[in-house]
């Protein structure tokens, strides 16, 4: 009865999108962080250009979360 | 006019289901971000309920979503809605109670298909729907949110080990703001809509509005529920908050950020699918789930026990209590006696629990860790002086 009336193709996008986005955001999250205390990290110790790289990392990381942030309400509005 | 008076009971029962379903429901947004200290109380319920407030502007597929599939459309009349929504109250006021984070959807679904089955019998309530939208989703959606915020937030500990992890967990600050409010802002769309629904399906059923393919949800709705849902975010329901925030696991803020940012994405890729899913169930699962996946971190798993069991109870509770409310509206036969009794027992009732919640009141400062990574612990503030 099950197997007839789940449709496994929608409930397997679901699944396989919500791993994919959710393991995405937060790997992004922790590596934004981890180039944000490399940067501070880096400006105490007088290296700017290494600062400057670690910061331009964050920015494109923070980058990335704004844009998923941007695709959820887009989905929301569907 | 007796249908016009039902109905007129059936919009105020409706907004007072909205409403309880916003402060039942705060704790799924807010519950970590106010226990690690990112934001205080106060502020978080209030960003909360704009962002709910706003979220019933974004999307208006509303329709008879609530019922659709469940029970025979041609079953549903305005008391039988009537009887689903007062179910559903008193299930979620029930919970509440006792600080469990349950489905407020689940209640108001369980709620349609208990007064539907008094009546019009089994034969209108769709068992084939129930397993598909309700049951299977229910199963499902928070052991997979729990299993991936436990996999992520291992990761975010393995990736930031290297640094002192006070420090590191500080910088995750921002992004639990965002990502609950997120939530708050998907709760929005897809709480209020339900209630909407609902009012406008007893519109239709009494000739107030036409329904068919042209159907707008009439302007007045979508503003009274944006507004009921908004207010009951606003108000906060602290003893879930209590329950979700600091009672299941201890929440620091990488937890934080990981289960609300994992919630958000399985609840919108789940919607876009078609598998519309329970916002409390996904972020208890996701924050049970980030509990096991932080090195150190205990999760009490007796706590989350009694909100599982909360889960399984909701929909046969909620059908239970709203096939009396209709066995009782139905005594005083099909005029407004019924739902006029009902809706003055039902103020009687929330009376009385406003009353008793005043004598054990679970404040905002409760609702914040006992160690919370931004701001002072609760316990250091200051009493207030008692003066003779």
């Amino acid at each position: 009865m099950i197997s007839t009336i789940v449709d496994w193709s929608s409930l397997g996008e679901a699944v396989y999108v919500s791993v994919g986005v959710g393991l995405g955001v937060l790997l992004v999250a922790a590596f934004a962080v981890v180039s944000s205390l490399r940067a501070q990290d880096a400006r105490a110790a007088g290296e700017s250009a290494v600062s400057n790289a670690f910061f331009g990392a964050t920015a494109v990381c923070i980058l990335a979360l704004v844009g998923a942030v941007v695709a959820g309400i887009y989905l929301l509005t569907q | 006019m007796t249908g016009d008076i039902i109905v007129a009971l059936v919009v105020a029962v409706a907004l007072t289901f909205d409403f309880t379903n916003g402060f039942h429901d705060t704790a799924n947004a807010m519950a970590t971000t106010i226990a690690t200290g990112a934001l205080p109380p106060k502020v978080a319920v209030s960003i909360a309920a704009v962002l709910n407030f706003v979220g019933a502007f974004i999307s208006l597929e509303v329709a008879a979503t609530v019922a659709g599939g469940i029970v025979d459309a041609g079953a549903i009349t305005p008391t039988v809605v009537f009887g689903g929504l007062v179910g559903a109250i008193a299930w979620n006021l029930t919970t509440w109670w006792f600080g469990l984070p349950s489905s407020s959807s689940h209640a108001l679904i369980g709620g349609v298909i208990g007064s539907t089955l008094v009546a019009a019998g089994g034969s209108a309530v769709e068992v084939e729907g129930i397993v598909s939208k309700v049951l299977i989703p229910a199963l499902l959606s928070p052991i997979l949110a729990g299993l991936i915020a436990a996999l992520g937030v291992f990761l975010v500990y393995r990736i930031i080990r290297r640094f002192t992890i006070e420090r590191a967990e500080r910088e995750f600050r921002w992004g639990q703001v965002a990502s609950s409010s997120m939530v708050a802002l998907a709760h929005g769309t897809n709480d209020a809509q339900k209630t909407m629904g609902v009012i406008s399906l007893a519109l239709i059923a009494n000739g107030t509005i036409s329904g068919g393919d042209d159907f707008d949800v009439p302007f007045w709705v979508v503003v009274t529920c944006a507004a009921a849902i908004a207010l009951g975010t606003y108000t906060g329901g602290w003893r879930i908050i209590k329950t979700l925030g600091t009672k299941v696991v201890e929440v620091r803020p990488p937890q934080g950020f990981g289960s609300e940012a994992v919630a958000a994405t399985v609840i919108l890729a789940s919607s876009h699918v078609g598998y519309p899913l329970s916002t409390t169930q996904v972020v208890s699962g996701a924050v049970t789930g980030s509990g096991v996946g932080r090195p150190g971190a205990a999760v009490n798993w007796a706590v989350a026990g009694r909100i599982v069991i909360g889960w399984i109870l909701t929909l046969p509770a909620a059908a239970g209590a709203a096939a009396l409310v209709y066995a009782i509206v139905d005594l005083f036969g099909n005029g407004a006696v019924g739902p006029i009794v009902i809706s003055v027992a039902l103020a009687i009732a929330g009376f009385l629990l406003w009353r008793a919640n005043n004598a054990a009141k679970v404040e905002p400062d409760d609702t914040i860790s006992e160690n919370p990574t931004f701001g002072a612990p609760p316990s250091a503030a200051q009493p207030t002086p008692v003066t003779a």
